[in-house]
């Protein structure tokens, strides 16, 4: 019964991002929350990123599998979820892999963005920025991308313009869709988007991914 | 008269209805439980298809330690020649165990650490064993579901005639239950 833990008891997803650990700032929470809902309407794919306090003496393998049950994320039928968990009390990350994206977000990648691109942030105490590159990297691997390392923080601001148009466009295509579909439309804040979200769509891993620690 | 006999009919009606419901419910609880089956054989598969390549990459590193690649060459031909599910889990332990000395060994070599082929294996190996030790738990949730339910009154009944028997858990050696932590 290792699966069954107490510390995921009653814990509901209030949206993408959830930072019971309280580690992320919110400017950085609200701006990575919008992100990741334009990613999932750009896709399909559900990304969940989430800090934990502790693990209560658990295993993050275990924890993270447990989360993914609990909450379903990713589609049910595709199990396209993707769960970012870390966990800052153990010093400890796992990304879990739903089970058809297995192949393309492979262990090795998840192993090379957990060392190469979130925990030399981690090191330096920088959790916003892990954490947003971490996603950031994930989300280009299920793109088809290669994974950008994050050694120098100001040599790479010709990707970061691209970044941001590409943010820019999905959002604004993004937005469209949502004029057309008859939603509320128009520019909302961060805060408001947040209310949209209806909870993860029932999608189930089986292990998949790489942990580490800082 | 006639009535009794209709009530009698309704009894037989009912009680066939339930009957059949039961034995579908052991029906499917039993096929779940060798679909689950399947699922962990896939993991082992996957993890014995690692393992050439993981041996080769650092085959030529480790010259002092050759014992361990004899061990799991060995565990991989008993597990291939395994036909019973009995045989299969054991042999997979034992590549389990000799899996875990070769990652004690690599985490010893740091020139390994900065090989980048090597770090690759190794995180796919950790994943494949984590996912393994996740659809064995998941296994023996379902075989402790479905004997829970061959147990209890009246199914028993029920699973005694037709021979629903209990199903063997698979109990994993307490040190291969957990994922090794590679530290690269």
């Amino acid at each position: 019964m290792f699966f069954v833990s107490l510390l995921l008891l009653g814990k509901v997803a209030t949206g993408y991002v959830n930072d019971y650990a309280e580690i992320i700032s919110p400017a950085v929470e609200t701006k990575l929350e919008t992100r990741l809902e334009s990613f999932t309407a750009s896709t399909g794919n559900e990304l969940a990123v989430v800090t934990l306090k502790s693990l209560e003496g658990d295993t993050v393998e275990n924890t993270a599998v447990a989360l993914f049950e609990q909450w379903g994320i990713g589609q049910k039928d595709k199990d396209n979820g993707v769960l970012l968990l870390v966990v800052p009390n153990e010093r400890e990350l796992k990304i879990e892999v739903g089970y058809s994206l297995e192949p393309v977000l492979t262990d090795s990648r998840a192993g090379t963005i957990i060392r190469d691109v979130i925990t030399p942030k981690f090191k330096e105490n920088d959790y916003d920025s892990g954490i947003t590159d971490g996603a950031e990297a994930i989300i280009a691997v299920l793109a088809g991308q290669e994974i950008a390392q994050s050694a120098g923080t100001n040599n790479y601001d010709g990707g970061r313009v691209v970044l941001i148009i590409f943010i820019m466009v999905i959002t604004f295509i993004w937005l469209m869709r949502r004029r057309f579909k008859g939603g509320p439309g128009g520019f909302s804040s961060g805060k408001s988007n947040r209310s949209s979200f209806g909870g993860f769509s029932g999608g189930s891993s089986g292990g998949g991914g790489a942990s580490g620690r800082w | 008269m006639k009535k009794s006999l209709l009530i009698i009919l309704a009894f037989v009606a009912v009680m066939g209805l339930s009957l059949m419901s039961t034995y579908n419910g052991l029906v499917t609880k039993s096929q779940n439980i060798d679909g689950q089956w399947a699922q962990v054989e896939t993991q082992y598969q996957r993890r014995f298809d690692l393992i050439p390549n993981l041996v080769n990459s650092v085959k030529g590193i480790f010259t002092q330690e050759q014992e361990v690649f004899g061990q799991i060459a060995e565990a991989r031909t008993r597990y291939s020649g395994a036909q019973t599910v009995d045989a299969k889990a054991e042999a997979a332990t034992q590549v389990e165990s000799a899996l875990a000395r070769l990652l004690v060994i690599v985490e010893n070599y740091p020139q390994l650490q900065s090989n980048k082929a090597v770090q690759s294996l190794m995180d796919e190996l950790a994943g494949t064993e984590n996912r393994i030790s996740v659809e064995r738990k998941r296994f023996n949730d379902q075989v402790r579901d479905y004997n829970t339910t061959v147990k209890r009154f009246p199914t028993n009944l029920m699973a005694n005639m037709f021979n629903f028997d209990e199903r063997a858990y698979f109990e994993a050696v307490e040190q291969a239950a957990t994922a090794p932590k590679v530290e690269l």
